[in-house]
């Protein structure tokens, strides 16, 4: 690795150490006056320290819930949205958490990184969540990470990225690269071939992505003979089709997000182009394969940590209690169930830990926690708060069913090991915050 | 020129001793092109103040914290007012000044508290830096004779191709000492605004930095009047106005509109610093369309030829929009939508100069705006 | 009126071989114009024979295709219209220029500004001059046709120019108004130490003020004198006559 990152644990005491200095003696003192002036309005705390706690009242554990269901990311988003009133309901149906009700406050962020801050900073410093949840791209955790990180907020974050995150606060649900791609890129170099050409969204997940996806193709003694980023912002992928035809390479890599993006599968079948395709971001996010005519995405071949049609015995019970709650999905993405687990595993630690102090149930998730979902087993990794997940291996068929090839069990986010110790180098009042990019 | 005193509003009840205080504090920044010169609108404004310097006492640290989130966007808008409201030069990209000064604040702000642990220069950095850049752009404009709707167009291009630009700096490699770009996810923990040297430090927590950007904002305004009621103010109206005859006597067009264009691009960049520094998080949409259409929107809301229209129309729209959203979500837009063309078809002026009237109707006008020739400045 | 030039009748403005081509049209055509310091001249002729072109040359606004302009003796071909200006060139312009959303004060203020001399007195001293005392404060859309023109008169005045160009000063003007500003120009020139050069085409106003007439006609000068040697030519009746069939 050989880089420095003392720097990054100064530049963040520096930023939050005045500020959870202030807004400790600030929240108690304030509320205190606004107490008076307002009489009970419910804005007041119980108790000022430690930046959060309990909401308005005592009784309610509250929890903060960001899924955006409108705006370009309403398609992650709703599913979402959809896993949160669920197993908020399913908890509150077993008598709640700890006994106490559970309340759900989820607000729409819109997809707009200023709306999910502003909403970011309602949640924790006036609604004082318990727990904040959500967020779908990684500009939006970025946008929320300094507001989490000032005030202590404990956060989970659900969704496919790029990788890299180290952070006392946060505990991230969503599969990463390095977890998806060694299965999918090992099955396709072993069963078409060695050149490779990338497709990649143009911004920062489409080109660590494409970075991973270089790594483990050489190291399968694979090549990638060429690589291709696309603006989130072009719908025409014409001269793309014509530069993959060109280099004619054994399969493609697709890392290629968005709805400008998914017009590409009509757009190279309707030219011919007849290569086998990988993607680790297709179909389980976007789902793909539902909204698009067959056979576009045929001789597609993906790895998710979940896909709706997973045949256990678990996931089927899952969808079916998803599906009799919000009869209108169009999917159940990857988005949708590791909200969920984020919200289980949340209650897990919860009622492990006997209180919703954060502090307290931040340790109980550090532990080494396993837990039974719809998708096996599961543990989350105390030293990188990311989870271990089974990969499951797909085919996408000519009609666009799905054949599952393969599952790789409890693939563990060991490059991040390398880097992050949060267990033991990071405290709660002393913590790590950051962002490892240098794939 | 007549000596006699028209009457001022309030004179009647007000005693002559306030009357004449107010008078002699306020005059330098009095002047026909300002709205409210009279003892009343001064009074109003220091209850204002004085309101403003009282609102963290009774209110809670989020709505503080939101409301300077608020008031760093106004400078945006006041820069837009005087190239724009003042000059006539419509510029549709002051958010590219507004980005680079944030981003600036981030990379040098980023960098400095390594070695301070304060962010000290980072903020006259990020002015600086993007007036310079206004310098370089309004040369090509101004001096290659761009004018009217091609000066809007040039610069929503620039705007645009600096938030593509700055999109693309994701990976470790974007790295400019301590500071990582982010490309579209953006640059993240930068610094709050912090003075002094390890371990004399004075930080900016919330409440302070409310202070400060509040006490900014009150300077700021009565350097603004200061400004376009001088010979200065005159001059950039004059181009507004009318440029060839401006320019028949004597004045070198293009070198005020370039002077011009570098003092909004400084306080559009002074914006985004602020605007960085409070927020901790800067990313490349800020240069976007979207964002470049609000300070165009507010101050036409407001009222593009007074600075009050600037503060209001960016205060009051931010806060519609917050309140809005967090009520139902994507109205927000559409409200913001109605308001704008109500605005520009019943009060074309703007909301403050509509109401300022108004109240002159009722309360009689200030002898500044009636009567032009004070002791002028030789 | 007339009289011979004042001064030791070095010209205050000199054209060389001044021309103006746009694309096949040839405005002005190889000028060559000597204006004597202290003069009050006058350039006419029909519709189209160039005497905006030949204007728009002096103040800088066009640039030439060829030949030079002299001002007191100095090159000034290449120098923008600011530079002009402050060299002691005026411009009062031919459709009306003023401030149209200020008062009064406030259009006189924007020259006056640029003097040394106190902003307030000057002010007062030009608008006394322009017979628009009474009404700095005004809006200026509340004066006459007639007194914005004087406005605007004013206003080029107000830089304290030594070559003042006037374009059509009196059109829209009652006779009455084209007196006084007759009046107006020659107490300018005689108080002020000015020379003026005025495009006009109303003949009595030329009479009333010019010491010397300029004919242009297809961008040439045609003919040169005093007003009543002009006036008679039947060439320059012929030229003026002729622009009713179609001389535009």
């Amino acid at each position: 690795m050989g880089r420095d990152n003392s720097w990054r644990n100064a530049s963040d005491a520096t930023l939050t150490n005045s500020r959870r200095r202030f807004l400790k003696t600030a929240a108690g003192g304030s509320v205190g006056l606004s107490a008076m002036l307002a009489g009970c309005s419910g804005n007041g705390n119980g108790n000022g320290g430690n930046g959060g706690g309990n909401g308005g009242d005592s009784e309610t554990i509250t929890i903060g819930d960001l899924s955006p269901r409108s705006g370009p990311n309403a398609l992650y988003g709703t599913p979402m949205h959809n896993s949160a009133q669920l197993a908020v309901e399913e908890m509150n149906e077993n008598g709640g958490l700890l006994g106490r009700e559970v309340e759900l406050v989820d607000p729409d962020p819109q997809s707009d990184t200023g709306v999910y801050q502003e909403q970011a900073r309602r949640l924790i410093l006036e609604d004082q969540v318990d727990v904040l949840m959500g967020g779908v791209t990684s500009a939006s955790r970025e946008a929320m990470r300094p507001t989490i990180s000032e005030n202590q907020q404990l956060y989970f974050y659900p969704a496919l990225y790029e990788g890299g995150v180290c952070d006392e606060y946060i505990h991230l649900t969503g599969p990463t690269p390095s977890q998806q791609m060694l299965p999918l890129v090992q099955y396709m170099v072993e069963e078409f071939g060695t050149e490779v050409y990338t497709i990649a969204a143009d911004y920062n997940f489409g080109q660590i992505s494409a970075r991973w996806a270089e790594r483990y193709v050489g190291n399968e003694g694979g090549e990638i003979i060429g690589e291709e980023f696309i603006p989130l912002d072009v719908s025409d992928h014409g001269s793309t089709i014509n530069n993959i035809q060109d280099a004619d390479p054994d399969w493609i890599m697709s890392l290629i997000v968005g709805s400008n993006h998914v017009p590409f599968y009509s757009q190279a079948e309707s030219s011919g182009l007849n290569k086998p395709m990988a993607s680790t971001v297709s179909i389980g996010s976007a789902y793909e394969h539902i909204t698009v005519d067959p056979p576009a995405l045929e001789s597609m071949y993906t790895a998710w940590n979940y896909m709706e049609e997973i045949p256990t015995d678990a996931n089927e019970d899952f969808v079916s209690r998803y599906r009799e709650r919000f009869p209108e999905t169009e999917y159940l993405n990857q988005h949708g169930f590791s909200h969920y687990v984020s919200y289980k595993l949340y209650e897990m630690a919860v009622e492990e830990a006997g209180t919703v102090e954060m502090p307290e149930v931040n340790d109980v998730l550090e532990s080494g926690l396993s837990i039974s979902t719809a998708a096996g087993e599961l543990s989350l990794d105390p030293a990188t708060h990311h989870l271990s997940h089974n990969i499951y291996l797909a085919e996408v068929g000519e009609d666009h069913s799905i054949n599952f090839l393969d599952t790789t069990e409890n693939v563990e986010p060991e490059w991040l090991r390398e880097r992050c110790s949060l267990d033991t180098e990071s405290t709660w009042d002393d913590p790590t915050s950051e962002f490892f990019t240098d794939v | 020129m007549s000596e006699k005193k028209p009457t001022l509003p309030g004179n009647e009840f007000l005693p002559s001793i306030v009357v004449d205080g107010l008078d002699r504090v306020f005059a330098p920044f009095n002047g026909p092109n300002t709205i409210g010169n009279s003892p009343i609108f001064w009074i109003a404004f220091l209850l204002v103040a004085l309101v403003a310097l009282a609102y963290p006492a009774v209110t809670t640290p989020f709505r503080v914290l939101n409301t300077t989130g608020y008031v760093v966007w106004i400078f945006l808008a006041l820069s837009l007012t005087l190239i724009w409201g003042y000059t006539g030069i419509f510029s549709f990209g002051q958010t590219a000044f507004f980005g680079l000064g944030g981003y600036t604040f981030g990379v040098v702000a980023k960098n400095l508290v390594q070695v301070t642990g304060a962010t000290n220069l980072a903020l006259l950095a990020a002015v600086v830096l993007p007036a310079v850049f206004a310098v370089v752009v309004g040369y090509f404009m101004f001096y290659g004779r761009v004018s009217g709707v091609y000066v809007a167009i040039i610069t929503l291009a620039v705007t645009l191709i600096l938030e593509l630009l700055f999109g693309r700096t994701a990976g470790p490699q974007y790295t400019i000492g301590a500071a990582e770009l982010g490309g579209f996810n953006g640059m993240t923990n930068i610094p709050s605004l912090a003075f002094g040297i390890e371990p004399v430090l004075v930080e900016l927590d919330p409440v302070p930095m409310y202070y400060f950007v509040v006490g900014l904002l009150i300077a700021g305004y009565l350097a603004l009047r200061y400004v376009v009621n001088s010979n200065y103010g005159y001059v950039l109206i004059a181009v507004r106005e009318n440029e060839a005859r401006t320019e028949m006597f004597g004045y070198d067009i293009r070198k005020i509109k370039l002077q011009a264009f570098a003092i909004g691009g400084a306080m559009a960049g002074l914006s985004g610093a602020l605007f960085a520094s409070w927020n901790n998080f800067i990313s490349p949409p800020v240069m976007g369309i979207v964002t470049a259409a609000l300070p165009v929107i507010w101050v036409t809301v407001g009222g593009r030829q007074t600075i009050l229209g600037a503060i209001f129309g960016a205060l009051g729209l931010q806060f519609l929009d917050s309140e809005l959203a967090a009520a139902g979500s994507e109205f927000s837009v559409v409200a913001l939508g109605v308001i704008l063309l109500g605005v520009i078809l019943y009060f074309s002026d703007g909301v403050v100069p509509a109401i300022a009237s108004r109240i002159e109707d009722r309360i009689g006008s200030s002898p500044d705006e009636s009567v032009v020739l004070e002791e002028s400045d030789a | 009126m007339s009289s011979g030039t004042r001064g030791d009748g070095t010209p205050i403005l000199e054209t060389d071989g001044l021309q103006k081509t746009f694309g096949g049209l040839t405005a002005v055509d190889r000028v060559d114009y000597r204006l004597p310091r202290g003069d009050i001249q006058c350039l006419i002729g029909p519709n189209g024979a160039g005497k905006s072109t030949f204007f728009g040359l002096l103040t800088g606004k066009l640039r030439p295709t060829g030949g030079t302009i002299r001002y007191n003796g100095e090159d000034i071909t290449g120098l923008m219209p600011h530079e002009r200006v402050r060299r002691g060139i005026s411009l009062k312009f031919q459709t009306l220029n003023i401030y149209e959303e200020l008062r009064v004060s406030e259009n006189l203020r924007v020259p006056c500004q640029r003097r040394d001399e106190d902003t307030r007195t000057l002010i007062e001293e030009v608008a006394d001059l322009v017979d628009l005392t009474g009404k700095l404060d005004q809006p200026v859309d509340t004066l006459s046709y007639g007194e914005q023109q004087w406005l605007e008169i004013g206003m080029s005045i107000a830089v304290d120019p030594e070559l003042l160009l006037l374009d059509e000063p009196t059109a829209g003007m009652t006779v009455e108004e084209t007196e006084r500003t007759g009046e107006l120009i020659q107490t300018l020139v005689e108080t002020r130490d000015m020379t003026a050069l005025v495009v006009e085409h109303d003949i009595d106003f030329v009479r009333q003020i010019a010491e010397q007439v300029t004919v242009l006609h297809n961008g040439e000068v045609f003919r040169q004198g005093t007003i009543e040697d002009v006036a008679e030519d039947p060439e320059v009746k012929r030229i003026y006559l002729g622009e009713e069939y179609g001389g535009d």
